[in-house]
């Protein structure tokens, strides 16, 4: 395979991004500075290199914790639990939470393999329990798929056991439609409207 | 190559690529289909109808014979089943029969086992709480019943004889496919069953679950293994940690 086409495939991996999308990118890059490209290539490899799991909640990092855990001004008392990374930027885009994350990289799915240990729980509950009572509610974020409901009513269950009031996104979000999707303001909504579960 | 249409129950669906997804779907007329459906995850993110595993779905497709994946161009939802997701036994559960689907990687297709998962589906969504282990497990053993898998219970499975209804307690064996004399059973492995325990089992193998089913885990347990032995499954049922879980605070409730 040519250097070209395999650039090419590379590309066309991505999300959005069909073969030729792939094929404009790869030829822009060759119209352009090669140092255009090196830069790209340079982001890319520190990007893959440098971004880590928080060590509290899972959140992407360039250090050991992230940014959110070490600002001072966030409520400790409340964390929202979503499946990935990608949705914690989604609802700090929202501007309207001000409480901390739980990331639980992904959600129960049996037909998958991914069971209870496979995901970020046990963190979950050590947060609750050695916090001194500091988390005192947890906001269930997981989507709103057969899977998501089903992770949420597990992690409800033994928060519940923990002494935590456990909340659900209010059902602003069409059913099906991933977090990621949804635009800032229907998942403000869904914030300000949770429901006790 | 032909294009067909037919109703059937979403399994699994995977990503493929970035713009594809491998679903599989269980329909009557080829058992478990494995689909390539392009764009279906862009009809997702469009939020028009999402589709969700357990969903009834009405698909069409073209077919190609000796291909491994057929082609979806069309899936519409014809009934959600998203309400499996608001507990964990409901969700577990369908999870379970579902693996049992995906064990046997059924070839060929079979309406009445189509017939079964639907309404086992169904139960399972809509019947009280206290109704659901019985329909999980009764729902279990009807289709490995379907897939050609009925235990013995009438006569021993090791020498023939009649086994007597009222017999203390006779040892079940999931390897040699159901119940053994007592003179067979000393020394096999396996739980053993009192006159109640198998009358139940005989109900749940009828698709009449008891009410006020007893030992739910034990039937479980009986069950899982039963299937293990033969479904042979590539890894153990990933969902049997679940139902467990969620049978466990059903009855803490
Ligand atoms: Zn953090
Ligand atoms: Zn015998």
């Amino acid at each position: 395979m040519s250097l070209i086409d395999e650039v090419t495939r590379e590309f066309s991996r991505l999300p959005g991004i069909g073969p030729r999308t792939a094929r404009r990118l790869v030829h822009h890059l060759l119209r352009s500075s090669p140092e255009e490209g090196r830069r790209l290539a340079r982001a890319l490899d520190s990007l893959v290199d440098r971004i880590r799991p928080c060590r509290i909640c899972g959140n992407h990092t360039e250090e050991e914790t992230c940014a959110v855990c070490l600002d001072p001004k966030r409520d400790r008392s409340t964390v929202c639990v979503v499946e990935s990374a990608f949705e914690v930027e989604s609802v700090e885009r929202t501007g309207q939470f001000q409480g901390l994350y739980h990331v639980l990289g992904g959600r129960l799915s049996p037909l998958d393999g991914v069971g209870p240990e496979d995901l970020r729980i046990e963190e979950l509950l050590r947060r609750a329990r050695d916090g001194d009572g500091e988390v005192r509610e947890a906001i269930l974020a997981t989507n709103p798929s057969v899977e998501g409901e089903a992770t949420a009513v597990y992690l409800e269950t033994i928060l519940r056991a923990e002494g935590v009031r456990v909340t659900r996104l209010a059902r602003g979000i069409p059913v099906g439609s991933d977090l990621e999707y949804v635009d800032g303001s229907t998942l403000a909504q869904a914030l300000a409207g949770r429901r006790e579960m | 190559m032909s294009t067909v249409q037919e109703e059937g129950i979403l399994l699994r669906s995977h990503p493929y690529s970035e713009s594809s997804r491998v679903v599989r779907i269980l329909t009557p007329e080829r058992g478990v289909l494995p689909l390539m459906a392009r764009g279906l995850r862009r009809r997702v993110e469009k939020g028009e109808g999402g589709v969700d595993t357990f969903d009834q779905v009405r698909i069409v497709y073209t077919f190609r014979s000796g291909r491994d994946l057929q082609t979806l161009t069309e899936l519409d939802v014809v009934r959600s089943r998203q309400g499996l997701g608001r507990d964990l036994v409901r969700f577990a559960g369908a999870s379970l029969l579902a693996e049992f689907l995906l064990a046997h990687a059924l070839e060929e297709g079979s309406p009445a086992l189509s017939q079964e998962m639907e309404g086992a589906l169904d139960l399972l969504l809509d019947r009280p709480l206290e109704q659901v282990p019985g329909v999980l497990l009764s729902a279990g053993w009807r289709l490995l019943v379907h897939l050609g898998f009925a235990p013995e219970l009438g006569r021993c499975v090791r020498c023939g004889a009649e086994l007597d209804e009222e017999a203390p307690l006779l040892r079940f064996s999931a390897g040699q496919g159901g119940l053994l004399c007592q003179g067979c059973g000393g020394d096999s492995a396996g739980s053993r069953l009192g006159p109640g325990a198998r009358n139940d089992l005989r109900s749940l193998l009828a698709g009449r679950p008891p009410e006020g089913l007893r030992g739910a885990l034990v039937h479980l347990a009986l069950l899982e293994v039963f299937a293990l032995n033969h479904l042979a499954p590539n890894r153990p049922f990933q969902s049997v940690a679940l139902v467990r879980a969620g049978l466990g605070s059903t009855v803490a409730r």
